[in-house]
């Protein structure tokens, strides 16, 4: 599908030095699904010792791409920045919904699927997100720099976040619908965070993201693309900073 | 005793350059020593005071095997007799330099606690005012005796004080009974069981200790981190 605004989606997800070891499968899931009028970017991440959490991963992933899509092809366009947030809730909802049945259905408790949820959708004019968990979303501004545009949530610990399946995850949940029409989107679970979100003023690294997309902006084969961004996240200059699972998504108006 | 009680420590200059050179998450483990005069009695031939020592170098040396838990793991050291000092501020393990305790004194517990969770909680602001993110701390007390010069107040206001603060998960505290120690009283600290330690095998505790910090410094939100059993070294 070709998107009027230009809007083409990549993503890599590779397993974290830690899992590889311990014999455990990679648990981040991301999924894009790009329409005419929208695009819509999704990443999770599956909570470490969380026996189900790939499941839930890939449940999360794929429910809130399609529930938000449903949505906004049923909108009336062009959708507003109320519309949108509605969207971005219920398809989070929804998320929620599709892994309590899971858990009813097959008899292991909620928390055995936990996983954070990333969701992004792009209109022509309005830039939506939501965000339950850690890891994060970084957007280009119009001064040539980079902005988050949504913080990682942790508790006072680094090892601790909300997840979806969180008693708590309506309250923490970050939603925020922009109008902004950036060049550059980029999504990322926590295994990325230290390499690319400085902890001090917690602002995206210039360096790398303007590396990243400068590169992608003379690319043009889709798998090509993501071979080498799966190749960059396994190389040992990322790996010797994380040893968890880690996801980047992209996405650029050409 | 040796060492500095200083707890109001200004921003350091140099906590800016080792958090710029090396801004992992930081797991800050504290041990609280006992080198009150009892610790240098003979047990069985042995001398709790040298095993100790020898312990804490080996500390030193199984966490650097561990290249992440070695830029995260930061040590810190307490002694304590009837009088509590740092005696060794939190470092990562490069810059750990394992002291050599020497005995002196009787023993007062509730204020070597009372500094210990003071430190750990000034620790933490350095961490955030250098934008340095950490994983929940470790309090590590061992003791041969009993709160012989607390008073009743001081004992159970710090007692209070680690309840308090393991419910608010500001940190976890561990308590280890080398022989001779009042096991009941130091059962009484915290929320976890004292551990009694198996002859002297310090060296077999601190190894413990050390794969915990590798397991807690590595781990990721949700991840349970599972503690081995410390059949071996405690008696359990």
């Amino acid at each position: 599908m070709v998107n009027r605004s230009g809007i083409w989606a990549y993503s890599a997800s590779v397993a974290g030095a830690r899992h590889l070891r311990r014999g455990v499968e990679r648990q981040d899931r991301a999924f894009h699904r790009v329409e005419a009028d929208f695009a819509i970017a999704v990443v999770s991440d599956g909570a470490g010792s969380a026996r189900n959490a790939a499941l839930g991963a890939t449940v999360t992933t794929t429910r809130a791409t399609s529930a938000a899509a449903w949505r906004m092809l049923d909108l009336a366009k062009p959708p507003t920045a109320a519309d949108l947030e509605k969207v971005l809730r219920e398809s989070a909802y929804g998320v929620r919904q599709s892994l309590e049945e899971l858990s009813r259905q097959s008899g292991e408790p909620l928390r055995s699927y936990a996983n954070t949820l990333l969701l992004s959708i792009q209109t022509d004019t309005l830039l939506g997100a939501a965000q339950v968990g850690d890891g994060g979303m970084v957007i280009s501004n119009d001064r040539g720099g980079f902005d988050c545009l949504t913080a990682p949530q942790h508790g006072e610990y680094v090892n601790q976040t909300t997840f979806i399946t969180s008693r708590e995850w309506l309250e923490q949940m970050e939603v925020k619908v922009v109008e902004a029409q950036p060049r550059y989107l980029a999504m990322f679970s926590d295994g990325l965070e230290n390499l690319v979100i400085e902890r001090a003023t917690q602002q995206p690294f210039f360096g790398f993201f303007n590396n990243v997309f400068q590169w992608l902006e003379g690319q043009s084969d889709p798998l090509r693309v993501e071979a080498e961004l799966s190749g960059l996240l396994s190389s040992s200059r990322v790996t010797s900073k994380s040893d968890d699972d880690i996801t980047l998504l992209l996405t650029i108006r050409r | 005793m040796v060492g500095q009680n200083d707890l109001s420590q200004s921003p350091s200059l140099e906590d800016s350059v080792i958090f710029a050179d090396n801004p992992e998450p930081r797991c800050a483990c504290l041990l609280v020593l006992d080198v009150s005069n009892s610790m240098g009695f003979e047990r069985n031939g042995e001398i709790p005071i040298r095993q100790l020592n020898d312990g804490l170098k080996f500390f030193k040396s199984c966490i650097e095997d561990d290249t992440l838990a070695s830029l995260r793991t930061e040590i810190g050291v307490i002694a304590f007799n009837h009088e509590a000092s740092v005696i060794h501020d939190f470092t990562t393990v490069d810059r750990f330099d394992p002291p050599m305790l020497e005995v002196s004194g009787g023993t007062r517990i509730s204020g070597a606690i009372e500094m210990a969770l003071d430190l750990v909680e000034q620790r933490k602001q350095t961490y955030r005012d250098n934008g340095i993110t950490y994983y929940r701390p470790w309090v590590w007390l061992i003791c041969d005796g009993y709160p012989e010069h607390d008073t009743a107040t001081d004992w159970e206001n710090a007692k209070a004080r680690v309840k308090q603060a393991e419910n608010d998960r500001q940190l976890a505290f561990f308590t280890v009974g080398v022989e001779g120690a009042d096991l009941t009283e130091l059962d009484s600290i915290g929320s976890r069981q004292a551990l009694k330690l198996q002859g002297l095998n310090f060296r077999e505790m601190f190894q413990w200790l050390s794969a915990s910090m590798s397991s807690v410094s590595q781990s990721q939100p949700s991840d349970a981190v599972s503690l081995s059993s410390p059949a071996g070294w405690a008696e359990v």
